[in-house]
């Protein structure tokens, strides 16, 4: 009784509880201990730091969520998983080259198209990467893009990480395809800790849709994830997120790309689920002619609040990338965009740009918006904007007029101001889920 | 009968090699100099010295208790390096202030001299209140001024002559909890200005002080309270020169600005203190109804400055701008910036910041706008463009946008580029050196906050690029 009462707690009885049952090898049983150790010289932030002064963690208590939520066995047939995972797999008229769920750490389903397999593709539960291709994710697996001692979250997920998705493109091999990952939080005040490690080999090309999901949208829970994302020489990488989870989730995420030479990576994210959630993406621009681009979608109503604190980092010169955001917020929902473009001494011939957009549909919401440029370069082209303000009466009335309601009109003009972000997520059955997802709460 | 034509000669050889101008001191002839470091004993000495009524002298002793409980900012510059027990807080350098010309004494007149005072007054510049080491030593107020009522004297004749007006305001827009140097101001403050301009008078012409460091090792710390009436307008500059030293300074000021419904008030500030003086200073102004505030904030010397003068949009339709212009060159970090607190409907502000980075120096813009809720109908825009003329030199950018209110239209934009090639090649080819072509794009690129200069100003700022820009630029 004693025993399992630890496991049930965050506490170094449960980390050996929980690398023992997925029988994993000595070396990552190993690490999860070392991670564990670093937890433990790690304290949560205080809230003076720059990125932590705008989300308030005081209420949150970890000790309230279970760090262990039960197994779940695999599914043998694609028939056997429930309706609600069919309803979320669906990606309007968009076929996929592979597909992982995965539910509170345990992989209820994959496959991968036979011709994908041929070519070495390997796409899967991150488990089963830790059992059958050790060396890939030793090397890359919470080493450069989001190392494990980054602050006390990322060492409690490397501790206790349980679940997530494993894709390694080898070189030359284009997916044309998308791949897609389904995570579901479906156990009541469960800690949700999955991981994604994506290896894109030199002169490769993918395409990973990835959507978070809660059984309901009242379910209480903690996300503590990370996202990793290692595009070699030359690769070309499109990730798409849609954070969708429960309207009384907590979640803090770590999420990194780090790019090679003359890789190219289109990185789209839609927020709209969560209670809070701090974010923290960045892009690693580390050798020259490698670019990213990055748009982000944040629609937050109720007392949602959804702080992202975006870096695009360049470190080489003839490096690009570009950002675009654009919240949108009703009801008393809060949203903070902090985005900081650093060009270090070495990144000559570069150019960042920033643009950043709010939207306030009403009073009582907040929009924060910082957008920091940090230049130690001097041969650059660096640039932001933004912009917080309302709907434009004049745009409203014209509807109107024109025979819409108030409320149909602020919809139609909703959605167009999220239309130009939308339109570059690059799987247009992704676009329509989102298209949906928001009109369903206007 | 030689000496004067040879100091001349020095100084002028000097200026030739690129050292800092202004970089001659004249022997130190203070009269009363308070002891280095800083305790009650001090401040008490100082409200002493002045004569000072009991409310001040116990706002300064609570102000220390605040300077001593704070702690240091962590942010902007790195100000950890001053020593606090190594300056001079307060240094008075003649008995008595000098109500005429002829009653400055002749050494102090020289240095004036130097920085085109007298010319200034030939050139029928209002009043000219300078501040030479901690006290004003010279003062003068045109007539006509003082027939309409303006007030244009330091804050230790403010406590004498207008002790009301001064317990009213002091301290009101910026408490001495608002920051570490602010408080430290508050405790130990000599010199500055107090202005006062009745309802419904516009003064014409601009108010001047120069404001000028002397004794080495010797802090800076004057207090300016400026309140203008009912639609009342002013305009007031503050330019300072600093003799280059070879240990650090610190210059520490408050400035209050208090604009009353419909006032209209303009406060342009060129500083130019010489690159081992830390100049951090506090400036707000708070803007009633249909009030206009502006700001015009040049900052090209200094080893540090931190500095964000600020405008707290208080009524309706009030309006506030802000124009920042910073040069950092070498070993220098220009941490400047500007704020608005939108907290009243319809107001609308606009920050204009342009920076220049050279020879590895650091350029900072830091700002905040902020809408509060219930200010509906606020409009702000800023503005941010940077330049760096080299590798070594540093830019950034920190705007914060707070918005608590959906009836607002908030725009933040910046850039960050160099010189274009193209733009140099192209003077170059008109026959202008590199050194020439760069300072003129320099001098195009701020000629936003140039224009809005007075014309003395604005020659003055121009020479002073030129004197930045000489020898350089790759």
């Amino acid at each position: 009784m004693a025993i399992s009462t630890r496991v049930q707690t965050l506490s170094v009885e449960a980390v050996e509880a929980l690398s023992a049952s997925k029988h994993e090898p000595t070396w990552m049983r190993d690490r999860r201990l070392a991670a564990w150790q670093t937890s433990q010289e790690l304290a949560l932030p205080l809230g003076t730091e720059e990125e932590w002064r705008r989300t308030d963690l005081r209420g949150l208590e970890l000790e309230h969520y279970l760090p262990l939520p039960p197994q779940v066995a695999a599914v043998q047939r694609r028939e056997a998983l429930s309706a609600f995972f069919v309803e979320h797999m669906t990606l309007p008229e968009t076929p996929v080259g592979g597909l992982v769920v995965y539910q509170d750490g345990s992989a209820l389903w994959q496959t991968l198209d036979d011709t994908l397999q041929s070519q070495g593709v390997i796409f899967c539960a991150l488990d089963m990467a830790v059992q059958h291709h050790a060396e890939l994710v030793q090397t890359h697996f919470m080493t450069e893009a989001v190392p494990v001692a980054t602050s006390k979250f990322t060492a409690l997920h490397g501790a206790l990480w349980n679940g997530g998705t494993f894709l390694y493109v080898p070189p030359r091999i284009a997916v044309q395809l998308p791949l897609q990952a389904l995570t579901a939080h479906m156990t009541a005040s469960g800690m949700e800790q999955s991981h994604i490690l994506l290896i894109a080999d030199q002169q490769s090309q993918v395409t990973l849709v990835q959507e978070e999901v809660s059984g309901s949208a009242d379910l209480p829970g903690l996300h503590n994830g990370v996202v990793e994302l290692y595009l070699k020489a030359g690769a070309q990488v499109a990730y798409l997120q849609v954070q969708n989870w429960s309207r009384r989730l907590w979640g803090v995420s770590y999420q990194r790309a780090v790019l090679a030479a003359d890789s190219q990576l289109c990185w789209a994210v839609a927020a709209l689920g969560s209670r809070l959630h701090w974010t923290a993406q960045s892009v690693l621009l580390r050798e020259p002619g490698s670019g990213a681009h990055l748009y982000g979608l944040v629609f937050a109503d109720g007392r949602q609040h959804l702080d992202y604190q975006t870096r695009q980092d360049h470190l080489a010169p003839h490096t690009e990338s570009d950002l675009l955001f654009r919240s949108a917020l009703l009801d008393r929902a809060r949203t903070v965009l902090r985005g900081v473009v650093h060009l270090r001494p070495a990144a000559q011939q570069t150019s960042a740009y920033q643009s950043t957009h709010s939207l306030l549909l009403s009073d009582k919401a907040r929009a924060d918006a910082l957008p920091i440029l940090e230049i130690e370069a001097d041969d650059v082209r660096c640039k932001h904007g933004s912009t917080t303000g309302m709907v434009d009466d004049e745009q409203v009335f014209y509807l109107m007029s024109r025979g819409l309601s108030r409320q149909e009109a602020q919809r139609m003009i909703v959605q167009g101001f999220f239309e130009t972000v939308i339109t570059e997520f690059p799987v247009e059955g992704v676009q329509e889920k989102i298209r949906l997802a928001i009109e369903s709460r206007i | 009968m030689a000496t004067p034509t040879a100091q001349d000669e020095r100084v002028e050889v000097r200026a030739l090699k690129g050292e800092y101008q202004f970089g001659f001191h004249d022997l130190d002839q203070s009269v009363f100099r308070a002891k280095k470091g800083l305790d009650r004993e001090i401040v008490e000495q100082i409200s002493e010295m002045k004569g000072e009524p009991q409310w001040m002298r116990d706002y300064r002793l609570r102000s220390l208790e605040i300077f001593f409980q704070k702690p240091l900012p962590t942010w902007g510059g790195d100000v950890a390096a001053i020593d606090f027990d190594d300056i001079y807080y307060y240094v008075k350098p003649t008995q008595g202030e000098g109500r005429t010309w002829e009653d400055v004494p002749e050494n102090i007149k020289k240095t004036f001299d130097r920085l085109g005072i007298p010319e200034a007054e030939r050139k029928f510049l209002a009043g000219v209140g300078a501040q030479y080491d901690s006290e004003v030593v010279y003062h003068s107020l045109k007539e006509d001024l003082e027939r309409l009522g303006v007030i244009f004297v330091s804050p230790d004749q403010a406590l004498r002559e207008y002790p009301d007006l001064m317990q009213e305001y002091f301290g009101t827009v910026i408490p001495p909890e608002d920051n570490k140097f602010a408080a430290l101001n508050t405790a130990v403050w000599s010199g500055g200005s107090f202005i006062y301009v009745p309802p419904g008078v516009t003064v014409d012409v601009p108010l001047q002080a120069y404001f000028r460091i002397n004794s080495e090792n010797m802090g800076q710390f004057e207090r300016t309270l400026i309140i203008v009436d009912e639609d009342a307008q002013v305009h007031y500059v503050e330019g300072c020169t600093a003799p280059t030293y070879s240990s650090e300074s610190l210059h520490s000021a408050v400035v209050e600005i208090i604009c009353k419904p419909g006032a209209r008030v303009r406060y342009t500030t060129i500083q130019n203190w010489a690159d081992n003086v830390y100049n951090l200073v506090t400036k707000r102004a708070v803007a009633y109804k249909e009030a206009t505030m502006e700001w015009v904030d040049g900052n090209l010397g200094s080893k540090l400055t931190m500095k964000y003068p600020s405008v707290y949009l208080r009524g309706e339709r009030a309006h506030g701008e802000i124009l920042s212009i910073a040069f950092a060159g070498h070993g220098q970090h220009q941490d400047a910036g500007g704020k608005v607190v939108h907290g009243a409907p319809h107001t609308s502000s606009i920050i204009t910041s342009k920076s220049i980075s050279k020879d590895g120096g650091r350029s900072t813009y830091r700002g905040l706008v902020k809408v509060t809720n219930g200010a509906k109908g606020a409009r702000s825009k800023v503005v941010c463009d940077a330049l760096i003329l080299d590798k070594e030199s540093r830019s950034d950018t920190y705007p914060v946008m707070e918005v608590d209110e959906a009836e607002v239209s908030i725009a933040h934009e910046a850039t960050v580029s160099r010189i274009q090639d193209e733009q140099l090649f192209y003077l170059m080819s008109r026959g202008l050196s590199e050194t020439e072509a760069s300072t003129m794009i320099v001098n195009g690129f701020i000629e936003p906050l140039v224009k809005e200069l007075p014309m003395e100003y604005a020659v003055e700022m121009n020479r002073l690029i030129e004197l930045q820009m000489e020898g350089s630029v790759g």
